[in-house]
């Protein structure tokens, strides 16, 4: 019997509540949205679908039918912007808000976002505030403040009202965790420093240069295969692997710094190297390769001072190469006798290509067939006509052109190297993105928030190891300014091998912005050139001997 | 409390009754930082009636692990806030950070707490109703077939009925809570609004003068904005009301 007066009581009281909702409803309207017990029984077992949309709905028609599929599509939008958050008090885990340390303490076990969010502090498990806030969001949180849960509102107003903390950079995060990623916050701390760096740095052949200088690999193996015992191969065969390295990459890595201080030593050896292989009889071998970049910096090795044995020129050679100086070689290797090149000439092809008419005009215009030249009895009467021709030359040339204070950069009566012909005109140096930013002082103003890991490592995260992160984001807005080349410097300097993303919130709508290096092309066919010899001067990469050919055939 | 409690509302009705005009309509605007946020679902009704869009940002309740669709809070372009404000259809409410915060949450404190346990108790008897409808339902079933070989699991049910009467517990852990979004807690009467409401910060710089001046333009001549930085704009313009 007491059952039933305990339900009247029940009901009675249920009753009174709810007349006292609808009182209060009715008097603060605007302010009132608690759910009543009610709805709230209802909300338990409420559908998580969200009502899709088609792309068809959007094109007007003018037709009743779609007026009403959009009234529709409204009210739908409408009661899901309405809908309230309601979690079983089970599920929810409980926290406490301590606004002075700016983080949040759990009072209840955490769930299983604990795997990739928050941190202990003397014991105690803690949450930083944005992930709190996304928890709250998630429906996995409730935190209380002085014995009061907080609404989402507070949190908002409580959490995001830091500077290090912004409503933008809480966007930008949400938007991220709500993708599936792994986001903590940045500590610069955790980077290594660029002495950490400088230590871990394997060298490795496959990379390009920026990667190689980026790469920070925790794995022994590739270090015992990429550690000194490539020291001791050939020297040759290292001029291959660091060709490809930046040439002027920050002194900031082991090896490649090493090689750059041993550097101008090989390459002087080079030169004295030159005389002693040009012993072998080549004196007039065109030192200069194809393919050699001028514009991409001062390179690692001069191949213009190395010279290379010809042994393809069949008049001279003898039998064997005399042995390399014993300084160039590893020190295990000790010295090796000369050479016997013989069993390698048997191998090459000697076989003298025929040249046309006109390709053997621009090759063999030896200056002794000159009728001029061969008129010269010393060398006073050549100097004098080339004197001459010269002043020839320069009549053709337009004197509004040539005879003011301002002349043109370069004569087109004077042969060189396209290379040349870059660095004279080359008003803006091409700059890579890590050039000089260790020197660079990084602001307040920009900074790196968040570390970014890509979903699919959620399962093996671990927050005491958390490895390499994915990406490292640079919040910041369309408002504000935008990111000088000085910080993007300095932040892609401070985050080492990962790459930073600028997330550029506009209003809730964020994008992503990335800043990579990268090299315009430089490569060009001669025929382009024949065509168009003005093109010389925007392109580069070509041997000058190329070069010369097209002025030849150009008059 | 109990006692004060009707006290203060009926204090508020009559001041509703002599303004409710303005009370019903007054978006809030709160503001996080700069950035000007409308929470309470009526409010986002009411900007958009008036033709504003904003950006919703938060996640939303029933999917809140997705980017797709979001839910409240609905973010504003600063002009949009400040058109709202010139038109005299929204407050801004001042921040957290104002010093006269801190004697509001008296009325919070109170009310919170009994409606959460309102709501628990509440709750618990649905609970309990919904749970005694069942079994109901099936001894009802059952008396209709009028299958007397099943006389004994009539009994068995009717025991578990007395059993539910006499001792139902609704498990606190099952208990639905409900998270709020937007503030809980009593609305402010007029004058009190009307002495808490923060002045729009006037524009800092010429830019953002012109920028508002371009969008009210544009918005009195019926065309609907939304923000357009991610194309290098400053607004997109659209010419007529957004489906969604």
């Amino acid at each position: 019997m007491s059952m039933g007066t305990r339900t009247q009581r029940m009901m009675i009281q249920g009753c009174l509540s709810n007349m006292a909702e609808q009182n209060k409803t009715a008097d603060v309207k605007s302010s009132n949205e608690l759910l009543s017990p009610s709805e709230l029984f209802k909300a338990r077992t409420r559908s998580h679908k969200i009502p899709g949309r088609g792309q068809k709905d959007f094109i007007p028609s003018g037709s009743n039918e779609q007026e009403a599929r959009l009234q529709q599509n409204l009210e739908e939008h409408w009661s899901l912007v309405l809908e309230e958050r309601v979690e079983r008090l089970g599920n929810l885990v409980k926290a406490v808000w301590i606004p002075s340390d700016r983080i949040v303490e759990l009072q209840s076990p955490a769930g299983k976002f604990w795997q990739t969010m928050g941190f202990s502090v003397h014991g105690k498990q803690c949450l930083h505030p944005e992930e709190a806030l996304y928890l709250m969001e998630c429906g996995n949180l409730q935190v209380f403040y002085q014995d009061l849960p907080l609404s989402i509102q507070e949190g908002y107003e409580r959490f995001l009202n830091s500077k290090t903390m912004s409503i933008q950079h809480y966007q930008v995060f949400g938007h991220l965790k709500r993708l599936g990623y792994v986001v903590n916050r940045f500590d610069p701390s955790s980077v290594p420093s660029q002495y950490e760096r400088q230590l871990n740095i394997p060298l490795s052949r496959e990379r390009s240069g920026r990667q190689l200088k980026r790469k920070r690999s925790h794995s022994p193996t590739h270090r015992t295969q990429e550690g000194p015992t490539t020291e001791g191969t050939e020297v040759k065969d290292r001029d291959g692997g660091k060709e490809r390295m930046n040439p002027e990459a920050p002194p900031d890595m082991d090896e490649t710094q090493m090689a750059s201080q041993e550097d101008p030593s090989t390459s002087a050896q080079g030169v004295q190297g030159r005389s002693w292989w040009s012993k072998g009889g080549t004196p007039d071998l065109q030192p200069e390769l194809p393919g050699q970049s001028q514009s991409s910096g001062s390179p690692r090795w001069d191949f213009r001072s190395l010279p290379f044995p010809d042994l393809g020129s069949r008049d001279k050679h003898r039998g064997s190469l005399a042995s390399p100086d014993p300084c160039l070689l590893p020190e295990a290797v000790g010295s090796v006798g000369p050479c016997d090149v013989a069993p390698w000439l048997l191998r090459l092809n000697l076989w003298q290509g025929r040249m046309s008419r006109r390709e053997q005009d621009q090759y063999r215009r030896d200056i002794n067939q000159d009728r001029e030249v061969q008129r010269c009895r010393n060398w006073a009467e050549y100097r004098k006509l080339q004197e001459k021709r010269s002043q020839l030359k320069r009549k053709n040339r337009p004197a509004h052109l040539w005879e003011g204070p301002v002349t043109p950069l370069h004569d087109p009566a004077q042969p060189c190297s396209t290379g040349e012909l870059m660095d004279k005109i080359n008003v803006l140096k091409p700059s890579r993105l890590l050039e000089g930013a260790s020197r660079l002082k990084g602001s307040d103003e920009w900074r790196i928030c968040f570390n970014v890991y890509q979903p699919d490592t959620v399962a093996e995260f671990k927050k005491s190891s958390p490895g390499k992160p994915y990406s490292r984001m640079c919040v910041c807005s369309f408002d504000g300014p935008v990111p000088d080349l000085r910080t993007l410097k300095v932040l892609a300097f401070q985050s080492g091998d990962i790459p930073v993303t600028y997330a550029v919130v506009d209003h809730g709508d964020i994008s992503f912005y990335s800043f990579k290096d990268f090299q315009i092309p430089t490569d060009v066919l001669p025929q382009i050139l024949n065509d168009n010899p003005a093109l010389t001067a925007g392109l580069s990469l070509l041997d000058s001997r190329v070069y010369q050919k097209i002025q030849a055939s150009g008059k | 409390m109990a006692f004060s409690e009707p006290n203060i509302t009926k204090h508020v009705s009559k001041e509703d009754g002599c303004e409710e005009g303005i009370v019903s309509q007054l978006i809030e605007i709160s503001k996080c930082g700069s950035t000007p946020l409308l929470w309470r679902a009526d409010d986002l009704k009411a900007a958009r009636e008036v033709g504003l869009v904003g950006t919703p940002v938060g996640s939303l309740a029933r999917q809140p692990r997705q980017n797709i669709r979001l839910g409240r809070p609905l973010e504003l372009l600063p002009e949009e806030g400040r058109l709202l404000v010139d038109m005299g259809k929204a407050a801004v409410c001042p921040g957290l950070d104002s010093s006269c915060r801190d004697p509001k949450v008296s009325p919070e404190c109170t009310a919170v707490p009994s409606k959460t346990g309102k709501q628990f108790s509440g709750t618990e008897y649905l609970g309990f109703r919904g749970r005694k409808m069942t079994l109901l339902r099936a001894l009802t079933e059952k008396q209709n077939g009028g299958t007397r070989s099943r006389e004994d699991t009539d009994v068995e049910v009717r025991n578990r009925l007395k059993a539910l009467d006499r001792s139902f517990s609704f498990p606190r852990m099952a208990m639905a809570v409900q998270l709020c979004t937007a503030r809980a807690g009593l609305a402010h009467c007029p004058e009190e609004r009307q002495f808490l409401t923060a002045d729009w910060p006037l524009p800092q710089n010429e830019h953002s003068e012109s920028r508002f001046r371009v969008f009210r333009d544009l918005r009195c001549q019926g065309f609907y904005l939304t923000s357009a930085g991610k194309f290098g704009g400053d607004y997109l313009v659209y010419p007529g009301e957004l489906s969604t």
